[in-house]
């Protein structure tokens, strides 16, 4: 079959707040290596007024060929009730059976290995979530602006709810820690536009069985 | 004014147009906006440089209409699109009659920078889209910057440390810089800059806003020693450490400065004349430069200012950085910042106006006030600004006396009511000298007040025949000292 040069569309989500500029950056970057890019956050979503925030957002995930989920420890705002624009992208993409790559901040990935091993000096396992029937054995963290260990959960959703995807190679999920870490994986996982295709041709043959 | 300011600063016009378009340079008719932010986010990816509308390419001044407003409908748009965000100047310079607006940028530390979504670069005198190939090297350069010394964390350090009013006027100046913007308090602010990362706070956020930095990083802060001949040694007449942040010491530093070198006054006519006895915006600068070029990474890193009997000389630890000579500093260059991030920050708070033509400025400031002009020189990984002949005179600098307690200083008056007012204040000026000096010899008095050897040795004279001072020790190896009643 003859290449035919196609539109691939790639979502990034993402929790914005003191990452703007390296936001912005990434999605640049992947500009620049030949994608479409859907961001909430510098304005490349169709918006439909009669629609909330959320909505508009969840509607651009179907929208979406590829999803690049980028998890940091802090949440910030966009948070709309109890729900966290970012995490409900995240699990509509999983939902829909998107190509997802995820990119992980090291405190996020080590606030959970901690979390996993703290005990209560009595000798009971803490309760991690703010369950009023266990509420002395829970614990939480304090309002800071470089930690939010709800983040944890995201995480947890994506790795307990990960599907294989045979054709991919490299890490679907990459710990990070400075912004070049996040750039180097992006061009090594997404500068070959043949192989993206591959793999979202394989996610399509698939579902269509 | 505003007028004249746009003609003093031709002499920059003068010094571009003697060169070619190049990876640094561009010369524009006219203000298209688009080609203008592309070009100048290529220079910040590259290597910094400067943009002037108004010439042709082949050097002809063409100049723009309603300058001003188009200075300040440029400058907006840059700093709203171009991402991240780095300091951009612009101004406009009447140039040969008509007016020019120049932009200058240095090259940016948290590469890649775009431009709605796109990514540009320089490469000879053309602005480029960027290959992958270029990403990848833009990538590097961003790594390398993240692992520089300013972006390190510095452990141990809380919020309580820092000087929350310097973060707030900061952040005024910083809205001023770019309006749109909101902070919810001073940690979020430091966020957005980068000045915290992960949770800690970098080096330059200490640097720039601790109360006490020296608990932190003890070569952040500043030595001025003045001494009474042409070379360092023993004795000196005056030492101070400015160890506080860096705002605290700028002011610190220029203060002392203005108190030790003074300003003269005149009358002509009916007009009193006041004139600084130093270049006051070359010393500025060249304390700025020396404050952003400076090498903190050693812990014996230092920045010094030495003022001598012959002349001021501003040392910091660090050599030129690497693609800058000695002979580039007396040109407009390249200004390859060590300490980006601070630099930045000197820059939002307004403390340096324009970008890369700082050396340039400091010499066109020294001709223009009839000042020596200053030279450089680099060796052992300390790079020295000389400022020739400037040194210090006690005479006229206001203040000298408040040394002495007031007792001695009326006593020093009813002993020497006979004399003139000139004659009195040199000998409460040597009385203060000789009090908070040890081991100085008319030799070293002399040089201090700026008079003849006879003149000071009668001075002295005066002063031992009353009882103030004595000589204390061998005619070689002796000193003058007080004499204690």
């Amino acid at each position: 079959m003859a290449k035919k040069k196609k539109d691939i569309k790639i979502m990034v989500g993402s929790t914005v707040y003191g990452f703007e500029d390296q936001l912005s950056q990434i999605v640049a970057q992947l500009q620049q290596l030949g994608y479409t890019v859907l961001n909430s956050h510098i304005g490349t979503i169709k918006v439909n007024p009669t629609l909330s925030n959320l909505e508009n957002c969840l509607n651009t995930v179907e929208e979406c060929d590829l999803f690049l989920g980028i998890i940091r420890p802090y949440y910030g705002t966009g948070n709309i009730g109890d729900k966290n624009i970012t995490f409900e992208e995240i699990k509509k993409a999983i939902e829909l059976k998107k190509p997802y790559w995820f990119l992980v901040h090291r405190d996020v990935t080590f606030g959970r290995l901690l979390r996993g091993k703290l005990r209560l000096k009595k000798g009971d396992t803490i309760i991690a979530k703010d369950d009023d029937e266990y509420k002395d054995f829970s614990i939480v963290v304090d309002k800071n602006k470089f930690f939010d260990e709800r983040t944890i959960e995201i995480y947890e959703y994506v790795i307990e709810n990960h599907i294989p995807v045979t054709l991919r190679n490299g890490n679907w999920a990459q710990e990070f820690y400075r912004l070049d870490e996040m750039l180097t994986y992006i061009i090594t996982q997404f500068s070959d536009k043949g192989f993206v295709e591959g793999i979202i041709n394989e996610i399509q043959e698939a579902d269509g069985e | 004014m505003k007028y004249k300011r746009q003609m003093e600063n031709s002499f920059i016009i003068n010094n571009l147009l003697q060169k070619e378009e190049s990876v640094r340079l561009e010369f524009k008719t006219n203000a298209h906006i688009t080609t203008i932010a592309k070009t100048i986010t290529a220079f910040i990816n590259t290597e910094g440089g400067d943009l002037l509308i108004g010439v042709a390419d082949n050097k002809q001044i063409v100049g723009v209409d309603n300058a001003q407003r188009l200075r300040n409908r440029i400058q907006h748009q840059l700093i709203d699109t171009i991402r991240p965000n780095a300091p951009i100047s612009s101004q406009v310079i009447r140039y040969k009659g008509k007016d020019l607006v120049l932009i200058s940028v240095w090259e940016g530390a948290n590469k890649p920078y775009q431009y709605k979504g796109q990514i540009f670069t320089r490469e000879n005198d053309r602005t480029k889209l960027s290959s992958q190939d270029i990403l990848k090297e833009l990538i590097s350069e961003r790594k390398a910057a993240d692992f520089h010394w300013e972006r390190r964390s510095v452990l141990g350090a809380s919020l309580s440390d820092l000087d929350k009013d310097e973060i707030n006027k900061t952040i005024e100046y910083y809205q001023d810089f770019k309006s749109d913007v909101h902070f919810e308090d001073e940690e979020d602010f430091l966020i957005q800059m980068g000045l915290m990362q992960n949770g800690h706070y970098t080096n330059a956020c200490i640097v720039l806003f601790a109360k006490s930095p020296m608990l932190f990083i003890p070569q952040s802060k500043i030595r001025i020693t003045v001494y009474p001949s042409d070379s360092t040694g023993d004795r000196f007449l005056n030492d101070r450490i400015f160890d506080d942040n860096l705002f605290s010491n700028i002011t610190g530093v220029l203060s002392f400065l203005d108190a030790t070198f003074g300003k003269s006054i005149s009358v002509d006519g009916i007009h009193r004349k006041e004139k600084l006895n130093y270049p006051l915006l070359a010393l500025r600068e060249g304390l700025l430069n020396a404050m952003v070029h400076r090498d903190y990474n050693s812990v014996n890193g230092f920045l010094q200012i030495s003022i001598f009997s012959d002349r001021t000389e501003i040392a910091n630890y660090g050599g030129l950085p690497e693609g800058i000579t000695l002979r580039d500093l007396r040109r407009e260059h390249n200004s390859i910042l060590r300490n980006p991030d601070i630099a930045k920050i000197c820059f939002i708070r307004r403390y340096i106006e324009m970008l890369g033509s700082g050396t340039l400025r400091m010499i066109n400031d020294c001709k223009k006030n009839k000042f020596k002009t200053p030279s450089w020189k680099q060796n052992n990984n300390i790079t020295t600004v000389v400022f020739p002949e400037l040194k210090v005179t006690l005479k006229n600098s206001e203040g000298i006396n408040e040394g002495i307690n007031e007792g001695i200083k009326s006593k020093l008056k009813e002993t020497f009511k006979d004399e003139n007012e000139g004659i009195k204040n040199e000998l409460i000026t040597i009385y203060e000298l000789i009090d908070s000096t040890s081991g100085l010899k008319t030799k070293d008095i002399a040089t201090v007040i700026d008079k003849g050897l006879s003149t000071t040795e009668r001075y002295l004279k005066k002063l031992k025949d009353e009882g103030f001072i004595e000589y204390v020790g061998s005619l070689k190896t002796g000193s003058y000292t007080i004499k204690n009643y």
